[in-house]
């Protein structure tokens, strides 16, 4: 008899369905009608995430989210249930670029920090309260598990 | 039916058949999948001898109760052991979406974003036949247009908190007072009138929700406004009051006060209100207002998100050099309108706001690592050991900007210093000087975040990316018949240039230069193409149009004004307009007409807009292109 699959494997192997598909499809509009947004403030040390302030807005929409890229962010939003409530894209959220000198291709500079901080916005729902990331390309090739990186409950901080 | 032609997924045991994506992707995949099946055994030799009991597959994603938002749409069961087919329509049962047998998820493409639910059936065989599962999903409504192609909530009392939805007044500043009246009724001297007595209706009238930011304990001013195409003397009513603040309204002007508590609650509050006039009375509006702890001012434009939205934020700059700031932010955002000619055109898309952080000492840190000036957002350069690149404290620069303008899409961060510098971070963080130069730098690494641009330098690379880059500006596809940019070959010397994002070798950019590959030089035809379609993305083509709602009515002999809401200059636009299908060629180009007297039934009145300024060549997501219809009876 077979088992059930794991939920987790499942999750990650959508996105990466998704991801793949969504980076070849240029997709992934946020239409205006939606009126409230969370709002996630996420730190990224090495490979561990951590929410450090999440807040619903209220009388704000969200006009265009970021499309799926290779080298960007997968992310689920989930409830208590670990049912998914919804998914984005971030783009190259832990890149800094340094600034060229007119007409000298040669400085500019561009590194991936270890340690970053960025934000995730989403049309809010309720029941909100887990956020988990899967960063497909590299954990792909790594070899390391193909499960979304980890679930980081942000419920608690929810104004 | 449609599905996905871009990736096809199925599974038969662990072998993986993927069709419609690159090699890479199907290697990615298969690892993913080979992990999935070694989990699988591992579960079972831990599970053995559990009873299980085949029922039929319930749905794993899109949850119940989710809100479709996209118009890609990925379905999975919760299962895979048993045969599975799925339908998903538009109607209860039906499948004019899809139809076909999976394994365990597909890519659903072409869900309306129409507000209409949608409908996924999703079969499973078990021993006894087919099972089904039934789910209904309520859709966004893509559309901003507020009358035709929208048939959604601005036909009812705005209950919710909805704020810009279809509201495309111009909210104002959170400190700043407006003196107009906050009417936008129609220009007389554009309407194409086709005779007839036009009188309004609820349907002809909005009230205009809208969004403020006001720091706590402070006085905020701010302008009620309404869309109508009828004049006359408008008033304003308060249905709802504030709970954080005291009020006041001047219900001819829609002029009103907002005085924040010191201490609220709670970091948001809110009123309603609509606007009446001869016994007519709007539906309810909102106005939300963010009760921040730090002072800004929106410069122009809305607060609800709706637009690209620009955050400029004050670093090193003490309470007495304020004003030193807000030159440089109006600098600023004049270069940036200027530097393609095109670019004024697209200003009123642009919602730009400015936060007056005040920081104890002037200035920035010579050195991060060295903190010798105390600033809010604890800048410095010779970040990472790069002189010029200039860095602040990314969490404390969220905290304020989320705490004052949410909505932000590009964050700008002036430092109080001379020393030439800046930096771009990828989550869209910014950083400038006060030097000559900085102003480039913040455009470029805007090209970056907001219109998804790659560098087409060749410097500090090593390796040719196996897959083709997002940017619209690069590729590792050298045929020019089949490159991205192959609809402006010939066009501003475009063809392909090798060298960019980062490597001399194996990757083509479009043209010689561009602001991409040197400061100072111009973006060129590709480069503006995917700024000004990131634009149209953000705002939309229409920020509304009246009547409210699809379905609309006039008397029989009378006439009905229909009038449409650009986002940007309306003369950027080739406007149509379509009744019953037929083209009313003396239309063209125009934003209010005036029909329906002559009409004995129901007829279908439309207008489609579309870009028309040549900057745009393909826009395969219709970014550049909306239509409003409306469906008209006769009382």
């Amino acid at each position: 008899m077979k088992n059930i699959i794991k939920k987790y494997v499942i999750s990650g192997l959508i996105l990466l369905a998704s991801s793949f598909s969504m980076a070849q499809m240029n997709a992934d509009e946020q239409g205006p009608n939606v009126n409230a947004v969370l709002i996630l403030t996420v730190e990224k040390q090495g490979d561990v995430f951590s929410v450090i302030s999440a807040r619903k807005v209220n009388g704000l929409v969200i006009s265009a989210q970021d499309k799926a890229q290779a080298d960007g962010l997968t992310f689920l939003i989930k409830n208590r249930e670990q049912a998914v409530l919804g998914q984005g894209h971030i783009v190259q959220p832990d890149v800094l670029r340094g600034i060229q000198q007119p007409n000298d291709e040669h400085a500019h500079d561009h590194m991936t920090l270890d340690n970053s901080v960025f934000v995730i916005k989403y049309p809010y729902q309720e029941g909100m309260a887990i956020l988990n990331i899967l960063k497909p390309g590299v954990q792909a090739r790594s070899g390391v598990s193909s499960a979304p990186v980890q679930d980081v409950s942000f419920e608690h901080l929810l104004n | 039916m449609k599905f996905s032609s871009y990736l096809l997924t199925t599974i038969v045991g662990s072998q993986l058949l993927i069709t419609g994506c690159s090699e890479q992707a199907r290697q990615d995949l298969q690892e993913a999948l080979d992990r999935l099946e070694q989990d699988q055994v591992e579960d079972e030799a831990t599970d053995t001898n559990q009873e299980q009991t085949v029922e039929a597959a319930t749905l794993k994603f899109p949850t119940p109760g989710m809100v479709i938002t996209t118009t890609e749409l990925i379905v999975a069961a919760n299962q895979r052991e048993q045969p599975m087919w799925l339908d998903v329509g538009t109607t209860k049962g039906g499948s004019d979406l899809y139809n076909q047998a999976i394994v365990n998820g597909v890519q659903v493409n072409g869900i309306p974003l129409n507000g209409e639910p949608i409908y996924i059936t999703l079969w499973t065989e078990l021993s006894d036949g087919w099972h089904k599962r039934e789910y209904e999903f309520a859709t966004i409504s893509k559309t901003s247009n507020d009358g035709g192609s929208d048939t959604g909530s601005n036909d009812n009392d705005n209950t919710d908190g909805t704020s810009g939805e279809g509201g495309e007044e111009k909210p104002g500043s959170g400190n700043d007072t407006d003196t107009n009246t906050g009417t936008d009724t129609p220009d007389q001297g554009d309407m194409n009138t086709g005779g007839g007595s036009p009188t309004a209706t609820p349907e002809d009238v909005q009230a205009i929700p809208a969004t403020y930011s006001v720091t706590r304990g402070e006085t905020l001013n701010g302008q009620l406004a309404l869309r109508t195409t009828y004049d006359g003397a408008w008033e304003y009513a308060l249905m709802s009051q504030p709970q954080y603040g005291e009020l006041s309204l001047d219900a001819q002007t829609g002029a009103f006060t907002y005085s924040a508590e010191s201490n609220p609650a709670e970091n948001e509050d809110q009123f309603r209100f609509v606007v009446r006039h001869n016994g007519i009375e709007s539906s309810v509006a909102s106005v939300d207002i963010r009760l921040s702890q730090h002072k800004g001012k929106t410069l122009q434009g809305r607060s609800d998100g709706v637009g690209a939205d620009l955050v400029i934020v004050a670093e090193g700059f003490t309470q007495a050099e304020m004003s030193k700031f807000h030159s440089a932010v109006d600098d600023y955002i004049d270069f940036m309108f200027g530097y393609e000619a095109e670019f004024a055109g697209q200003k009123s898309a642009w919602n730009i706001h400015r936060i007056d952080l005040v920081s104890q000492q002037s200035g920035s840190d010579a050195n991060i690592n060295v903190n010798t000036v105390n600033t809010a957002l604890d800048s410095g350069f010779n970040c990472s050991n790069i002189q010029r690149l200039l860095c602040v404290d990314t969490s404390k620069t969220f905290a304020v900007v989320n705490d004052v303008f949410p909505q932000w899409d590009n964050i700008l961060v002036i430092v109080n210093s001379s020393t030439y510098g800046g930096a771009g971070y990828g989550s869209g963080i910014g950083t400038v000087s006060l030097s000559a130069s900085a102003k480039d730098v913040a455009l470029h690494e805007m090209a970056h975040s907001f219109a998804g641009l790659g560098d087409e330098y060749e410097y500090g690379g090593s390796s040719v990316p196996t897959r083709e880059p997002s940017d619209a500006n690069l590729t590792i596809n050298n045929n020019l018949d089949s490159v991205k940019w192959a609809h402006w070959i010939g066009v501003d010397n475009i063809g392909l240039f090798e060298g960019g994002r980062y490597v001399s070798n194996g990757v083509w950019r479009p043209t010689e230069s561009s602001m991409m590959r040197y400061l100072g030089a111009p973006f060129y035809a590709v480069n503006k193409e995917a700024w000004t379609l990131s634009v149209y993305q953000h705002s939309k083509v229409l920020s509304g149009a009246l009547p409210l709602g699809r379905n609309v009515s006039h008397e029989r002999g009378a006439d009905k004004r229909f009038k449409l809401y650009p986002s940007m200059d309306a003369n950027a636009l080739d406007i149509r307009w379509f009744v019953n299908g037929v083209e009313r060629v003396e239309w063209r180009g125009e934003t209010l007409v005036e029909f329906g007297r002559d009409q004995q039934s129901q007829y279908e009145i439309k207008a489609i807009l579309k870009d028309k300024t040549g900057v745009i060549r393909h826009d395969p997501n219709q970014y550049a292109t909306q239509t409003a219809s409306w469906t008209v009876s006769i009382k």
